[in-house]
């Protein structure tokens, strides 16, 4: 590629051309995924354990713990580990904003669920697809999609099964499908083209 | 009256390192060269006119013993590049 006259229409297949050189890059190496997928696996491990043990009141402060040292070591990794050791590009930020916008619509899910007494887990589980389908397409990766349709029909799911320790179970089932699988994918596909 | 294309964009070259940064945010020197099919000293001399410009910042660092050059699109790089395409749009739309 020389210096040469070039016309405007020749400008845009430069641009087009370049920009789709930089789309399939992978610089999301799905660490977000696998850690909230094992962190809430391990919370309702911890909760349904904890209420085979009787303490079943003690359920909201696991969760609320749980949660909160998930954000700080998210924001953590984000702010401080990510950015030495890799690139972030303009789709990590659109990215980051889908998932800070969950994160929002999260809290005032929980609360508007605690004011109206509404089982919180069916509509989490739509918010994730959201959020799974969102990436999916910022990164046009596969499984991020399939993630997307876990969590929808695990929303679905929730209202065919009890209200008990069966929940606990399509949780974990959900967190490992919706998540951890789609994560774990990612990071190996991110990994191989050393972006990580 | 068409708006004025940024001189130091419309070249075959340069918008394509500076489009490269605008998707990727970084590339390495050996990277750039390889897409955009450029020979290093070509591609040297503009890398080195879009970094006098503040288009891009250049940094030089070392990957072990080798030495690494790193091109980043800058602020003031993405502001021409958006402006570039909006005059761009002008000389692309169809004649009424």
């Amino acid at each position: 590629m020389e210096e040469k006259v070039i016309s405007p229409a020749e400008s845009l297949q430069i641009i087009e051309k370049m920009l789709a050189e930089t789309r399939n890059r992978f610089y999301n190496n799905g660490f977000a995924f696998l850690f909230w997928g094992l962190l809430i696996i391990l919370t309702c491990i911890t909760s349904y354990s904890v209420r085979l043990l009787g303490y079943a009141g003690i359920d909201g402060y696991i969760w609320g713990i749980s949660i909160a040292v998930g954000i700080i070591a998210t924001a953590v990794y984000f702010m401080g580990i990510a950015p030495k050791q890799r690139k972030f590009t303009r789709l990590d930020s659109i990215n980051g904003k889908v998932w800070i916008a969950y994160g929002i619509s999260y809290i005032v899910l929980m609360y508007l669920c605690s004011y109206y007494s509404l089982f919180a887990p069916p509509f989490i589980y739509c918010l994730l697809g959201l959020g799974m389908f969102a990436t999916a397409g910022i990164y046009r990766f596969w499984s991020l999609y399939a993630g997307a349709v876990v969590f929808w029909l695990g929303a679905v799911l929730c209202t065919l099964i009890k209200q008990d320790a069966s929940q606990f179970l399509l949780t974990i089932a959900l967190m490992f499908l919706g998540y951890l699988v789609p994560g774990y994918i990612l990071w190996k596909k991110a990994k191989r083209e050393a972006h990580v | 009256m068409f708006k004025e294309l940024d001189p130091l964009l419309h070249s075959e070259l340069r918008l394509a390192i500076i489009s490269l940064l605008v998707g990727a945010t970084e590339a390495e020197f050996k990277e750039l060269k390889e897409k955009t099919g450029a020979t290093a000293g070509n591609l040297s001399v503009q890398v080195q006119k879009l970094s006098d410009a503040e288009y891009i910042q250049v940094e030089k660092t070392f990957r072990g013993k080798y030495p690494l050059t790193t091109c980043k699109i800058t602020k003031q790089g993405l502001k021409a590049f958006d402006n570039y395409v909006e005059a761009l749009k002008d000389y692309l739309k169809p004649k009424s």
